[in-house]
């Protein structure tokens, strides 16, 4: 992956924009020509707006471009508009500092003289203001237009939590951070991603917490993104993750500020992405996928029994149906003879072996996922109807597949939901079948082989330098009550040893 | 990125503390019962066991406390300077013999108990040809996830013994643990170099001469080495004394694999699992893994010193075949069972005399 | 390079363990539940044959909660004669349309002829304790009749007889059987070269088997050499502890009382270690309560009467069953093998090829036992018929 890197690293976000030459790229001190430039350079599409007027007494003219739907209307009204129309500025001065002084009453405001500067910032919801007789354009920040409003976040859900999730501008995610975090050491730093899309990334961390060499080391990985235009945060993810022949997330991914948060204070660095509610945490390691905010919010008993209860659920998501199939193709012995033989007598005429009956369930059952998730809400519920009742049962009926595997596939299917990481339970889920396969071959033996091999991979992975087999490989207990356990919140006083923040404490040093 | 990667990429000496026993524990320990209650009567191996772990621990801390003096270098290169080059390199062969041999006889070993315990028809070659190649993964990773992966697979043992201790109190029986005292000298001197054999991990301790001094900041290394040779002693004196209590002496005697025997005499409570051994010789699995992987290492570790140039992969992958190959030379258990008692001898006079003529010489000569 | 390597290796991996060799799927087993072993008729004086029965389960007919079981019968005893036992084993595989499958074996059953057969037993059994696939937890019995029809003795309530003998043979609620004997401790036992005994079942009628008295192995005859009623093997269990429950008929003054045994403790001890003069001290210390009763003799105020009596009947059984043990099988049942390997050890090297044969020092020592009962309780009910009077 490193190599990858590397040759990506040499190609340099190229953005010179291949159109014919027809506009000006420096902006003249013709008005008309100057609107003119820019419709030619962005086609002329039915959504820029292009107001004309004319200032003051000696009507001198003047325009405002932007994009309509990209920016705030009420914005654009009362603070432009009205305000330059209302005055009547006096003859022979200056009326970009004029008006950028004194007039216009926005305080993202800048003056820029290149029509690449121009079309990039409306397309980005600036607002531009030409003025005749200058080559200075003043850009306005009035970004805005339609987003989504703040909800309660669709994939991670908590019982006890706030009810906030981030949504697709990144401007509000930011705001989102800062809301939770009033430390001046909070730092955003704004890249861009994408050739064409120009989307913004920003790292975010806290100085004095974070290990800078962490923050050194994405900075320069986000440095090799070459892309058109990044699907969400997912495809950034995929850039800078260290293997991409694992099979499981090296990056964690939240809709959940309170998470990026909590993340952020642990010492870890949060990706946010442009266009995407799902921000990116990293490092991230197995253990921490199986966490939930939720285990903090809890008394610590509660937290660290349902966190157990979340590491045998992802045990049992994996190991059950190849169990099942080991220990009934290979080793019966293994059953108590009442169990052994009421499976028996309810696999009696069963026409397929165990494996092809397993498989059998868990390629329907992720079909039947897969369509669910697709479908609407209302249609949703049908699926779990049509594939819990009517496949389930009457495949049962039909003699197809014993009621035993039934409630097997039933159990896994609970248990790898119960993974809070939607992007590590898809693991899960995959990884599952390589079992199934190894038991079908080896029964136990081909189960614990391909165990091993997996176990190898995690302790050879690496997130950002973090192994992610910590906690347990390397063997660092003090992590254990914070990353294994949940233990009383008295006893949580440093911060997560494997990140090697900076700053290792959590409580203030003067009470110590 | 630097200090993050680096602190993450060398070994502590916790590592050392939980690779002692995990590379130790394998195959021998299931046959230890037997062949400590061979010579004994009763219970009195465990004082065997005792007196041997006390040597064992003795040799393992000279071995330390030698290579603790050259952090981050290679055992050929600081003993060069103890002895010549060329003995050193002849040494560090030696060690590379032992260390694929010992792969070899691992590699045989599981797929003949697997092939007793779990399967019938599977040939015996392709169980252990499955149970290389994994290994081969493993060596060909980084040397640090070695150590990664005992401390992953370590705990897991721990608890397979330990739950394998707690379930056959209940078939224990008081009468199997007389008579005491009664064993001859001749078996109690018998019994000890046997509980060196088990405990020492057929001369495995002789091992931490090549991963000590990858520690690049040794601060406790020895005390951690030592807290790990009690760790397989007292492993060791639990499942020992259990296996007496349920079977007595003389059955002990004769059961091929008494652990495994055991793990088969325990009922497990709930009626989820009948039996316990399969589960038991499954985890087991794991242990005999992580020593395989060690053993197998050692010998690219040595292979790297003395073939500077030679790239890790290259070497793992050259070995392979040679392994597999001799894996499949003793014709029957009988020759298996020989030849590790060999390798067992062999190993114990290696590590034993090394370490001690390198220490020796070290205090002799004070080279630093 | 080592990402090549990572799916080389697990390519590798999945190629060859594309074998299956050794599945088989666990509706085409046939499990065997338990087994019979007979002396078949065609045995001559040098050439003992053998007749195996082996009694499959039938598992559709054992039934789950929706197929409901149905009339079939829920096993399958084949049975055949022949040499020696795997040859019998591979002759019955042919007649089975299933793999046999025995781990889940739960009885293996001697009859008394063959177990009397010297040497017989432990070569049968060595084939149990070699194959893998036995449990150490097997239960061992020796019946009386052949012990193939004990395997066809159907109970109304439970489908398979060997599930029944072996509920029968784990049931301690009576003091006139051995405790269950596993195939694990028989297999202890004979390596210990100590003599002990083993389970003894009989027929009552075609439902029900009882499980009464023991049979007695030599080891030094290496068979079974004769068999102990219920009463002696009750006296037995009082000289060895070997009991968890129980009834005692005694006698006091007037008439006949049952004291129901709560817990019986002995304790043993060598005396005298001359080997020619060997002298044990038991002491069995009983605790019981009274469950029966017609005296008229207050119970509650008389306790010690009770107990007194209890102590006679139990004595009288206890040397009855020495002298049986003694004088007519000559074999230690007591357990004294046991202890004289654990606490006289050198004394025990010494004399254990001849304990309980030629020379016979254990028919020879002697065997003072004490009983000491103690009744708990009168029971809920304090007098029978008389009223107390105020004298």
């Amino acid at each position: 992956m490193k190599r990858y890197a590397r040759s990506q690293n040499k190609k340099k976000n190229a953005t010179t924009p291949k159109h014919n030459a027809s506009f000006q790229i420096k902006i003249g001190t013709n008005l008309d020509e100057n609107v003119d430039s820019v419709k030619k350079m962005l086609d002329e599409p039915d959504d820029l707006i292009v107001r004309e007027l004319s200032i003051g007494t000696d009507h001198q003219k003047a325009a405002i471009v932007y994009i309509k739907g990209m920016v705030d209307h009420k914005l654009v009204q009362d603070n432009i508009l009205k305000t330059i129309l209302e005055k009547e500025p006096e003859a022979d001065i200056d009326l970009s500092d004029y008006f950028y002084q004194e007039i216009i009453a926005i305080s993202d405001i800048k003056k820029v003289k290149t029509l690449d500067d121009v079309s990039l910032a409306i397309l980005s919801g600036s607002t531009a203001l030409y003025i005749d007789q200058t080559d200075t354009v003043l850009l306005m920040g009035t970004a805005g237009g339609e987003h989504r409003a703040i909800e309660e976040p669709q994939s991670e859900r908590l019982i006890r939590g706030p009810r906030a999730g981030f949504i697709e501008n990144i401007g509000t995610n930011v705001s989102l951070i800062r809301q939770d975090i009033k430390d001046p050491n909070l730092r955003f730093k704004t890249h861009e991603i994408g050739r064409r899309s120009k989307q913004k990334l920003v790292v975010s961390y806290i100085d004095g917490i974070v290990n800078p060499d962490l923050v050194q080391e994405i900075n320069r990985r986000l440095q090799s993104i070459d892309t058109e235009y990044a699907v969400g945060s997912g495809e950034v993810e995929h850039w800078i993750q260290d293997s991409f022949l694992s099979p499981f997330p090296q990056l964690g991914d939240t809709e959940r500020p309170d998470r990026a948060v909590d993340a952020l204070l642990k010492g870890k660095v949060v990706i946010l992405v442009d266009g995407t509610p799902f921000v990116l945490i990293a490092p991230m390691t197995l253990v921490e996928t199986l966490h939930s905010l939720e285990d903090n919010s809890q008394r610590w008993i509660v937290g660290t029994s349902l966190r157990l209860l979340r590491f045998l659920s992802a045990f049992i998501a994996i190991f059950l149906p190849s169990v099942y199939i080991a220990l009934i193709s290979f080793h019966p012995e293994m059953l108590p003879a009442k169990l052994l033989f009421s499976i028996a007598a309810s696999r009696e005429g069963v026409p397929f072996p165990a494996f092809i009956e397993a498989m059998l369930m868990a390629i329907t059952f992720e079909i039947l996922h897969e369509a669910g998730v697709r479908l609407p809400k209302i249609i949703g519920a049908t699926i779990g109807i049509v594939g819990g009742l009517v496949i389930g049962e009457s495949a049962v009926s039909a003699g197809i597949v014993s009621p035993f595997l039934v409630i097997i596939t039933a159990l896994t299917a609970i248990a790898s939901f119960a993974t809070p990481q939607y992007s590590m339970a898809i693991s899960f889920r995959l990884i599952r079948f390589t079992f199934m396969i190894a038991a079908a071959t080896l029964g136990l033996y081909g189960i614990i082989l391909v165990y091993i091999m997996i176990n190898i991979h995690l302790v050879n992975l690496k997130s950002f330098g973090v192994p992610y087999s910590t906690p347990f490989g390397p063997l660092l207990l003090k992590d254990w009550k914070e990353m294994i356990i949940r233990a009383p919140i008295m006893m949580l006083t440093k911060r997560p040893s494997y990140l090697k923040t900076m700053d290792k404490t959590k409580r203030d040093p003067s009470n110590e | 990125m630097n200090k993050l990667k680096q602190s993450n990429e060398t070994i502590q000496d916790l590592d050392i503390m939980i690779a002692i026993p995990s590379v130790v524990i394998a195959i021998g320990f299931l046959y230890m019962p037997r062949v400590l209650a061979e010579p004994t009567i009763g219970l009195d191996a465990i004082y065997t066991i005792l007196l041997g772990g006390v040597i064992t621990i003795l040799l393992t801390w000279l071995g330390v406390s030698l290579a603790i003096h050259f952090p981050g270098q290679s055992f050929v290169t600081y003993a060069s300077k103890l002895v010549s080059k060329p003995i050193a390199v002849a040494l560090a062969l030696l060690f590379a013999l032992h260390g694929i041999l010992i792969t070899c006889f691992e590699v045989r070993a599981i797929a003949e108990i697997s092939h007793l315990y779990l399967f019938n028809r599977t040939p015996i070659e392709v169980i252990g040809l499955a149970f290389l190649l994994v290994v081969i993964y493993a060596v060909a990773g980084s040397r640090v996830a070695i150590f990664r992966l005992n401390a992953l697979f370590f705990p897991v043992i721990l608890v397979a013994i330990f739950i394998l201790a707690v379930f056959s109190l209940g078939f224990t029986d008081a009468t199997n643990a007389y008579p005491f005292f009664q064993t001859d000298l001749n078996g109690y001197s018998f019994a000890t170099l046997r509980s060196i054999s088990t405990i020492g991990g057929f001369g495995v301790f002789g091992y931490v001469l090549f991963y000590v001094s990858l520690i690049r900041s040794p601060k406790k290394t020895p005390k951690m080495a030592m807290y790990g040779v009690i760790l397989v002693i007292l492993l060791h004196l639990i499942i020992f004394t259990m296996t007496l209590l349920v079977f007595g002496n003389i059955t002990t005697s004769n059961l091929m694999f008494p652990v495994i025997e055991l793990a088969r005499a325990i009922e497990l409570p709930g009626g989820f699992f009948n039996r316990f051994d399969s589960l038991f010789f499954v985890v087991w699995t794991m242990a005999i893994f992580n020593t395989t992987v060690m053993t197998y290492d050692l010998a690219v570790i040595v292979f790297q010193s003395v073939f500077k140039n030679a790239k890790k992969e290259k070497l793992v992958f050259l070995l392979a075949p040679i392994i597999f190959f001799i894996s499949g030379l003793p014709k029957n258990t009988y020759e298996l069972d020989y030849s590790g008692r060999m390798l067992s001898y062999f190993g114990i006079t290696l590590a034993t005399g090394v370490t001690l003529l390198l220490f020796v010489l070290h205090k002799v000569r004070g080279v630093k | 390079m080592r990402k090549y390597l990572e799916i080389l290796s697990s390519l590798f991996v999945i190629v060859f363990l594309s074998g299956c060799w050794d599945s088989e799927e666990i509706e085409n087993r046939a499990f065997i539940r338990g087994s019979s072993i007979d002396l078949a008729e065609q045995t001559t004086k040098d050439n003992p044959q053998l007749t195996l029965t082996q009694q499959l389960i039938v598992p559709a007919a054992i039934g789950t909660a929706t197929t409901g079981g149905g009339e079939q019968p829920a096993f399958r005893n084949l049975a055949l004669s022949g040499e020696s036992l795997m040859h019998i084993n591979n002759e019955i595989s042919k007649r089975a349309n299933r793999t046999l499958y025995a781990h889940h074996l739960e009885v293996l059953l001697f009859s008394e002829d063959v177990v009397k057969q010297p040497d017989l037993f432990e070569k049968l059994l060595d084939l149990f304790t070699r194959e893998q696939q036995n449990r150490r937890s097997v239960l061992v019995a020796v019946t009386k009749e052949k012990a193939s029809s004990l395997l066809d003795i159907e109970p109304e309530h439970i489908k398979v007889p060997s599930q029944y003998i072996s509920e029968l043979l784990d049931n301690k609620k009576s003091a006139e059987v051995s405790p269950p004997l596993r195939l694990g401790d028989l297999h202890e036992k004979l390596f210990a070269n100590v003599s002990f005994v083993i389970p003894y079942l009989a027929i009552v009628d075609d439902k029900s088997i009882e499980n009464s008295g023991v049979a007695v192995f030599n080891t030094n005859e290496r068979a079974v050499i004769g068999t102990l009623d219920g009463p002696l093997t009750m006296g037995r269990n009082f000289m060895t502890g070997d009991m968890e429950a129980g009834n005692m008929r005694i006698s006091i003054q007037d008439a006949k009382a049952n004291i129901m045994i709560a817990n019986v403790q002995s304790s043993l001890k060598l005396t005298n270690k001359d080997k020619n003069n060997l002298t044990f001290e038991i002491d069995v210390n009983i605790s019981g309560v009274i469950s029966e009763t017609n005296s008229k003799i207050n119970p509650h105020t008389h306790l010690d009467l009770y107990a007194k009596g209890l102590e006679k009947e139990v004595k009288k059984l206890v040397d009855k069953t020495i002298t049986k043990a003694q004088t007519d099988l000559k074999t230690d049942i007591f357990k004294f093998n046991i202890y004289l390997y654990g606490h006289h050890y050198k004394l025990w090297e010494s004399l254990k090829d001849e304990w309980d044969t030629g020379a016979n020092y254990f028919a020879n020592s002697k065997i003072n036992v004490t009983v000491n009962a103690n009744i708990e309780m009168s029971g809920n009910t304090q007098f029978t018929t008389q009223k107390e009077k105020g004298s």
